[in-house]
């Protein structure tokens, strides 16, 4: 039998078929994950005090408590219900790839990451919305904080495939333009486009207000070109080829890449928002603890 | 360059396999789909120029690598003499059938010796080959090597090494003007084989020498030529015979011989070294044949003998004559056969027995020593015959009881017939059986029939041994009857008519021979080759094991002859010779053969001190030539391995940084 921690796993996600069952599954897999975890009753509002046991943090202690009854109390919260964000999925066609054949492809892993996240958002009652980034702003469903519209969300990424060439600065601007209150960005994609672009229309998100996180999803074989000997690259995207010797281009390649994701970590950075790389083999969980990371620290 | 073993550069045809790897190599890019091309793209362009470097760098490598192990097999050599021309003289006197222990000649040796050498030359070599006997070739080296391994014996008839040596160089040159020439000798340096040369004679001569001397392998006997005269006393000729005898072991005895006609003279014997001088005069005006033996035999077992002998037919007064052809040879063996000699001739008086001639081959030491009997025809017997191993029926008389002889030949005897006289055989009985099959007829006109000296020993006794024919060629032996052609005939006489028959009768074998030793025919009774023929049929029919050891010592030839005599071999008859002053002589003085031990030095003292290397005593094919190790140049093989094994170092540096790794393991994609 599967533990539930066991669905972090990109591989044993992909067993199960629908995408409302692997969210589900993964969420409670992280949540099973972090029974002790610093994570817990954090970005949640006051709810009561109770007694204060051995083994508490003391720096949960109300001393104005303590103060008026001689007695250790413990503050206690609930989940906050005003927080809006938008997962905002790449759909390009450079996302409907995999390395290796019957590996999860990458807007795959974007689908399932983004359904867990609004699973676990959902859960948490904050309001969560979608956009689907093609050549252009494809979809956008506003946040609302109800089942309902995790089911629509669901709905909307199971049907997901990827086209078209990415153009994702054009989607990003439209994004800032259209979302008037102040958000927490999500941002799933591979990020295979200029970097420049792509970090104005960030900025432009980050003038709005927005908080971003950015997750680079990328392939094992593009991280680090696992070939060998002559090959013929061709890009899905425009078609080109590029006829080379994959040993020989190793090194520059993975130093022109890694240039490439320094570059927008940097840039993400300076405009205060988080970046995240990942590969389609990485573990959800990274995913899911950076998002709560940057919930807590904006929230 | 040079290589020794040329052939093996056709392995530069695997050159194509690295240049076909680099070509497919190209063709077999596998495509991959990549959203991230554009990145390999800019890592293409900016190391495009480095990566076609190194592709190409790696298929010269590669193809180095390929061209170096092909050399380093072919063993290159470079500034090397193996080129050039060069000059094989191989000695072919009858003394270089002297055996060693394992029973192989010294013109075996040579022969083996030689050919290594020529293996070793350059392709473009210019090489002259000559033998003392006249044989020879010349051309590239494959061509000689192929030549001189037909040349599987050394004539009867040599000639002076420095006759030859002087022919060699004196051979046009073809492609290789300006090389320097090489002389390779390869002789026993006999005092015979040397006596023309003179010191420095061929000092001026532009030419590196290596002398390849062979060496008796233990001790032997050697006899000196004996000198001959005929001096006239009293109005007849007494004949003067001086001999000597040298003997490497002091326990020899050596026994002088003079044998004439069937007359026997014994000198008195001494033991090592000495010489002896005897007269025996002749008992009628002649025809005379002369036959002169020296014997030698050591304490202790084992006999040698050493024979020379000599013949000449005379009618009338003889100034001078050359005596050719002189021969000497040593011959020892464990058992000999039993030999039984019948005198069937019609003649009763005749004065010269052929069947004395038969038997005095027997009798001289020049062979393996066999027992032999003298019967008349009449007297044969069972008893008498089944003494014996071997019977010669010598002349046309009917045996007196056929069926015995028939009971000696089934039983495993062999019968040797030959005619004595001219007389046809009377008995149709006797000469179906022989398979003469009635009178045979008298050949008429003898003189036309000559054969070649080649090889007759080995043709006979191959003929016996292995059921096939040879021909007997040689200028002594004189047709004598028209044997009919049949099946039977193992041994023909140029015209094609049979020289000896030989058939299966039960267990034994009957031999026919259509020449006879009788001195009214030829001089075929004072020649070494009958002594050796009669030998080798007794031998053969008897299944003697045969001679173990026969060493030839000296070989000689006439050095000039008079003026108005007539050249036939064999035979020097002067046409306008009158009275009965006759002179024999030989053509080395005594003081030349004194000592017929090798004379490497004299040899050697031809030509110029510092262009001259010996190789004497041990003569193994395996050992070094100098003039091919000396001269052979530089062996490239050390400096081409160790360029291979920079090229395969280099090909996995290459390897290396093009892959990222020593070895490839399969990537994915």
């Amino acid at each position: 039998m599967v533990r539930p921690e066991q669905y972090l796993v990109p591989e044993i996600v992909r067993r199960v078929q629908r995408l409302d069952l692997r969210a589900k599954f993964i969420v409670e897999g992280f949540l099973a994950g972090l029974n002790d975890s610093p994570y817990r009753a954090l970005s949640l509002e006051f709810s009561e005090h109770r007694k204060y046991v051995p083994g508490d943090d003391p720096k949960r202690l109300d001393w104005t408590a303590w103060a008026k009854s001689d007695r250790l109390y413990v503050k206690t919260y609930q989940a906050e219900t005003n927080l809006e964000a938008y997962l905002l999925v790449d759909t390009s066609r450079s996302m409907d790839y995999a390395g290796r054949p019957g590996a999860m492809t990458k807007l795959e892993y974007a689908t399932v990451l983004a359904a867990a996240l609004g699973y676990l958002l959902t859960s948490q009652r904050d309001a969560v919305g979608l956009g689907l980034l093609g050549r252009q702003l494809n979809r956008l469903l506003r946040p609302r904080a109800s089942r309902r519209q995790l089911v629509r969300i669901l709905a909307e990424l199971a049907g997901l495939h990827g086209e078209g060439p990415t153009a994702l600065a054009a989607g990003l601007h439209a994004v800032a333009r259209r979302v008037k209150r102040r958000s927490l960005i999500l941002l799933l994609s591979d990020l295979v486009d200029e970097a420049e672009p792509v970090l104005e229309a960030l900025r432009h998100l980050a003038f709005r207000g927005h908080d971003v996180v950015v997750f680079q999803i990328l392939d094992a074989m593009e991280r680090e070109l696992d070939l060998s000997g002559p090959v013929v690259l061709e890009d899905p995207e425009t078609g080109q080829c590029v006829v080379t010797d994959a040993d020989h281009i190793r090194a520059a390649y993975t130093r022109r890449l890694r240039d490439l994701v320094d570059g927008y970590e940097r840039g993400v950075r300076d405009l205060g928002g988080d970046f995240v790389c990942m590969t389609t083999s990485t573990s959800f969980d990274k995913a899911l603890c950076r998002f709560l990371s940057e919930r807590k620290r904006r929230f | 360059m040079t290589f020794a073993n040329r052939a093996i550069l056709v392995g530069l045809l695997a050159l194509a396999i690295p240049l076909a790897i680099h070509l497919l190599g190209r063709r077999r890019a596998r495509k991959v789909v990549l959203p991230t091309a554009r990145f390999a793209e800019g890592a293409h362009q900016a190391s495009r120029g480095r990566l076609w470097l190194k592709r190409v760098a790696l298929l010269v490598v590669r193809l180095a690598v390929v061209a170096l192990l092909v050399l380093a097999l072919a063993g290159p050599r470079i500034g090397g003499s193996a080129g050039g021309r060069w000059l094989l003289v191989l000695d072919a006197s009858p003394s270089m059938r002297m055996a060693d222990a394992a029973g192989r000649s010294a013109f075996e040796r040579s022969r083996t010796r030689l050919a290594r050498v020529l293996g070793a030359l350059d392709e473009e070599a210019e090489v002259t080959l000559a033998l003392t006997d006249g044989r020879g070739a010349g051309g590239c080296p494959e061509e000689v090597r192929r030549a001189l391994e037909e040349m599987t014996d050394p004539g009867w008839r040599s000639d002076l090494l420095g006759r030859t040596i002087r022919e060699a160089l004196a051979a046009p040159k073809t492609a290789s003007e300006a090389s320097a020439a090489h002389l390779i000798l390869a002789t026993d340096a006999t005092p015979a084989a040397v006596a023309d040369l003179r010191p420095g004679a061929f000092a001026k001569a532009d030419v590196d020498v290596t002398i390849l001397a062979t060496s008796p392998a233990e001790a032997n006997v050697w006899v000196g030529l004996p000198r001959v005269t005929v001096e006239m006393e009293n109005g007849q000729p007494v004949v003067c015979v001086e001999a000597e005898a040298r003997a490497t072991d002091p326990r020899t005895d050596v026994t002088p011989t003079l044998w004439l006609h069937a007359t026997i003279g014994r000198g008195r014997s001494f033991r090592g070294n000495g010489r002896v001088r005897f007269r025996v005069p002749p008992q009628d005006e002649g025809p005379w044949q002369g036959n002169i033996r020296i014997r030698a035999s050591r304490m202790g077992g084992w006999t040698t003998s050493a024979s020379g002998s000599h013949s000449v037919p005379f009618t009338g007064q003889v100034d001078v004559l050359s005596i050719d052809n002189v021969r000497y040879f040593t011959v020892a063996a464990p058992r000999a056969a039993r030999v039984l000699v019948v005198d069937a001739a019609e003649e009763p008086d005749a004065r010269v027995r052929s069947a004395d001639l038969v038997a005095a081959a027997f009798a001289g030491e020049a062979g393996v020593p066999k027992p032999v009997t003298r019967v008349e025809a009449a007297q044969v017997d069972l008893s008498a015959l089944g003494r014996a191993d071997v019977a010669f029926w010598v002349g046309s008389q009917h045996p007196r009881q056929i069926e015995a002889l028939r009971e000696f030949v089934g039983r495993g005897g062999g019968l040797v017939w030959l005619p004595a006289d001219y007389r046809p055989m009377k008995d149709a009985t006797f000469s179906d059986w022989l398979g003469i099959r009635g009178d045979p007829g008298v050949e008429q006109s003898p003189d036309g029939v000559t054969i070649d000296p080649a090889g007759y020993t080995s043709d006979l006794l191959a003929a016996f041994e292995g059921g096939t024919s040879g021909d007997l060629n040689t200028p002594v032996f004189r047709r004598q009857l028209c044997l009919p052609r049949t099946e039977n005939t193992v041994i023909r006489f140029r015209d094609g008519l049979p020289a000896v028959q030989a058939q299966r009768h039960g267990k034994g074998c009957l031999v026919v021979l259509a020449f006879g030793p009788s001195p009214y025919w030829g001089d075929l009774a004072g020649r070494p080759e009958w002594v050796v023929l009669v030998h080798s049929l007794a031998e053969a029919l008897a299944h003697a094991d045969g001679p173990q050891v026969a060493n030839l010592i000296v070989g000689n030839v006439a050095q000039s002859r008079p003026a108005g005599y007539e050249d036939v071999p064999g035979n020097y008859i002067s046409p306008a010779s009158e009275g009965r002053r006759i002179h024999y002589s030989v053509n080395i003085e005594p003081n030349e053969t004194a000592d017929l031990a090798p004379r490497v030095d004299h040899l050697a003292a031809a030509f110029a001190e510092d262009r001259v290397r010996v190789v004497s005593g041990d003569f193994s094919p395996e050992r070094a030539i100098p003039a091919l190790s000396g001269g052979a140049g530089t062996d490239l093989s050390p400096l081409v391995i160790a360029a291979l094994a920079l090229a395969l170092t280099a090909e996995s540096l290459l390897s290396v940084s093009q892959s990222g790794r020593l070895w490839r393991r399969p990537r994915g994609g």
